[in-house]
């Protein structure tokens, strides 16, 4: 706008640069008649009230007070006088103060134009073509016309009052919100309630399970932490897939504790139980002599309930699966020794009678006829649990020794589990019917000596036949009960006769079953003169016979 | 351990102390002086949030007795199982028992 200031000057600056000094008079004189009468009314009111007389008394008071004036000015004027020269303005501080003037004159005009353009504008908006009309040609160029409105504002008229109905909203609004943060609060509470409940649940479930002497442990499944029970026997030394871990979970309605295998399961896994039979071979028949008792086993866990049992059973299956798969495992080596292996039944040939281990589900269990063998069958599947319990202690003994330094010179073989759990039988019985074999044959040996007097003989053998068993076990000073089980079976049958002193020294291996049969014959004087090695019964008695035969000349 | 212990600590005074605080603007807020309409608005929201905070905090503090059952728990050890037997005594059993189960001759009632 400061550069407008300049523009306007100019349209009235000869109107500013003429004699300032026009006087009143002239300046009516000037005037059209229509304003003059303008004038006039303004000044005197209406016409009705002017008249000749008054006009006149007016004029001639008028100069009456001029004259007083003069008379006035004159008596100044002639105080003044001494002073003229030095009272009188120069030139220069005349046009200085006349240039004063102009400049405040072109001030005022300045700021009553950028009144107008901002009125102008102002109006623009409601009336466009009035408004224009009287802007700038620079407002008009810069500014779009009608942008500035305005509007009417009243002054909050009664602040009290207004003031009570915003306190009312407010209070109204607050209220609300008190009430649903009141609502809020109680169904939280009510919420928290149950789920301390559902915790206080879980808890007590998980104090049980550790009184009842459960190893309860934090793990890392799938990137969370959980907290798990050990019910399995992985740090018993199995070496089974499943280690029998089980996630603590709690249950998402009432809180109770259960718990979940950690182990991916394949399949549906089946409970099943290892049941033990035992036929008896008859010729060409094969009759059933027994059956293991599997339901007082069972009935433990049906008469209880809980997380506890849950636990049990989950162990007690678990083992029972373990048993069934090293069962199994072994079955499929010990084919050589008349074992087969099926899906889920293994039969074991024992010459005379068979042993058949199957495994089945816990709702076929039930109790076995009444027949001679059941307590036998119940040994046995004792039996085969023990020696996986003796398996797993195995292991767990091996992880115990400490590992032996790379670059030891004599690196011991890797061991092997040398512990199996249904060629102790085997062996036991085969060497067993060897035992009796080589028996029968120094019996005969004996009958033929005695000629057939049978109550001789009998006496003879109760009085000088010696059998040793399990001579080359160390179970004397081992205190591992399963010592003779672990160790391979040898007897030694001592006969003395008139002349003779028989030792049969049987051997059997783990590996093969079969016995090897050490003869020694020994004189009066107690020097050896016979010492051979033979594989069969039927050798052993032909060899005797030659000997007592001939023992004379040997 | 003890550190975790501490600030498990920490966290429960922080919590109480922040419900306390919490509440206690609740009760605040709700006045009714002489505010602005937006004031009360504003405050009227502030309360809800409030309300929730509190839920969240004794969430928390929840979670927090879970953390120590949990610590409790898993910090306990198993008794060990006192189990003395002769080994002799097992020894012979054992023994008898491998004799029944290969050759089926004794009785088992010998045992």
């Amino acid at each position: 706008m400061a550069v407008d200031k300049d523009n306007e000057f100019l349209n009235f600056a000869p109107l500013l640069d003429q004699n300032s000094a026009l006087d009143d008079a002239n300046d009516d004189e000037q005037l059209p008649l229509p304003q003059l009468l303008a004038k006039i009314i303004a000044q005197r009111g209406s016409f009705l009230d002017i008249s000749e007389d008054k006009l006149r008394e007016e004029i001639e008071n008028e100069q009456l007070s001029k004259e007083t004036a003069t008379d006035q000015d004159d008596v100044e004027m002639e105080a003044e006088l001494p002073s003229t020269q030095e009272q009188l303005r120069s030139y220069e501080e005349f046009t200085k103060v006349k240039q004063e003037i102009i400049n405040s004159v072109h001030s005022a005009l300045n700021e009553s134009s950028l009144s107008l353009d901002f009125v102008s504008l102002l109006i623009s908006c409601v009336r466009p073509a009035a408004g224009s009309s009287s802007m700038s040609p620079h407002l008009k160029q810069h500014i779009k016309i009608g942008s500035l409105s305005s509007d009417k504002v009243d002054p909050p008229e009664d602040t009290e009052k207004l003031q009570l109905d915003i306190s009312k909203v407010g209070r109204g609004w607050k209220l609300e919100s008190l009430e649903r943060a009141a609502a809020n609060l109680k169904s939280s509470s009510s919420r928290l309630k149950d789920e301390v409940a559902k915790e206080k649940n879980f808890w007590s479930g998980m104090v049980e399970v550790l009184k009842s002497n459960e190893v309860i442990t934090s793990m890392n499944i799938k990137n969370t932490r959980e907290v798990c029970v050990k019910y399995g026997y992985g740090d018993a030394g199995s070496t089974y897939y499943d280690k029998g871990i089980g996630i603590l979970k709690k249950d998402a309605i009432t809180g109770n504790l259960f718990f979940e295998n950690s182990a991916p399961a394949k399949e549906e896994k089946r409970d099943k139980i290892v049941n033990v039979r035992i036929y008896e071979k008859n010729g060409e028949n094969i009759n059933l002599i027994g059956e293991s008792n599997l339901e007082p086993r069972l009935r433990t866990f049906k008469e209880k309930e809980g997380v506890i049992n849950e636990i049990a059973k989950a162990r007690y299956f678990l083992f029972e699966e373990e048993l069934f798969y090293q069962l199994l495992r072994e079955a499929a080596t010990l084919i050589s020794l008349q074992v087969s292996a099926e899906e889920d039944k293994i039969v074991i040939d024992l010459h005379d009678e068979v042993i058949e281990i199957t495994q089945i589900t816990p709702e076929k269990v039930h109790a076995p006829a009444d027949l001679p063998s059941n307590e036998r069958a119940d040994l046995i599947q004792i039996y085969l649990r023990l020696m996986l319990y003796a398996e797993h202690k195995h292991n767990l003994d091996q992880r115990k020794i400490p590992p032996l330094a790379l670059d030891t010179e004599s690196q011991s073989p890797p061991q092997t589990s040398f512990l199996s759990l249904i060629r102790p039988i085997i062996v036991y019985n085969r060497h067993e019917r060897t035992l009796d074999s080589v028996r029968d044959v120094l019996e005969s040996i004996i009958l033929n000596l005695f000629e057939n007097d049978r109550t001789k003989t009998k006496d003879h053998l109760a009085e000088h036949l010696k059998i040793n068993k399990h001579c080359s076990e160390s179970s004397a000073r081992s205190k591992d009960p399963f010592a003779r089980i672990s160790t391979p079976p040898a007897s030694v049958l001592e006969l003395a006769t008139d002349s003779l002193l028989v030792r049969v020294k049987l051997t059997s291996l783990f590996a093969s079953a079969y016995s090897v049969m050490n003869l020694t014959l020994e004189n009066r004087t107690g020097s050896t003169i016979l010492d051979v090695t033979l594989n069969d019964v039927r050798e052993l008695e032909d060899c005797l016979n030659w000997a007592v035969r001939n023992h004379d000349s040997i | 351990m003890s550190q975790k212990f501490t600030s498990i600590l920490s966290r429960v005074d922080n919590n109480v102390e922040l419900i306390l605080q919490k509440f206690h603007d609740i009760v605040e807020l709700s006045s009714v002086q002489e505010k602005s309409q937006e004031t009360h608005a504003i405050e009227a929201l502030q309360i809800e949030s409030n309300a929730a905070t509190i839920v969240r905090l004794t969430e928390e503090l929840l979670a927090i007795t879970r953390q120590l059952k949990e610590a409790w728990i898993l910090g306990q050890v198993p008794k060990p199982v006192e189990w003395q037997q002769d080994d002799k005594l097992l020894q012979a059993k054992v023994n008898r028992l491998l004799d029944i189960v290969s050759t089926g001759k004794i009785k088992p009632d010998e045992i």
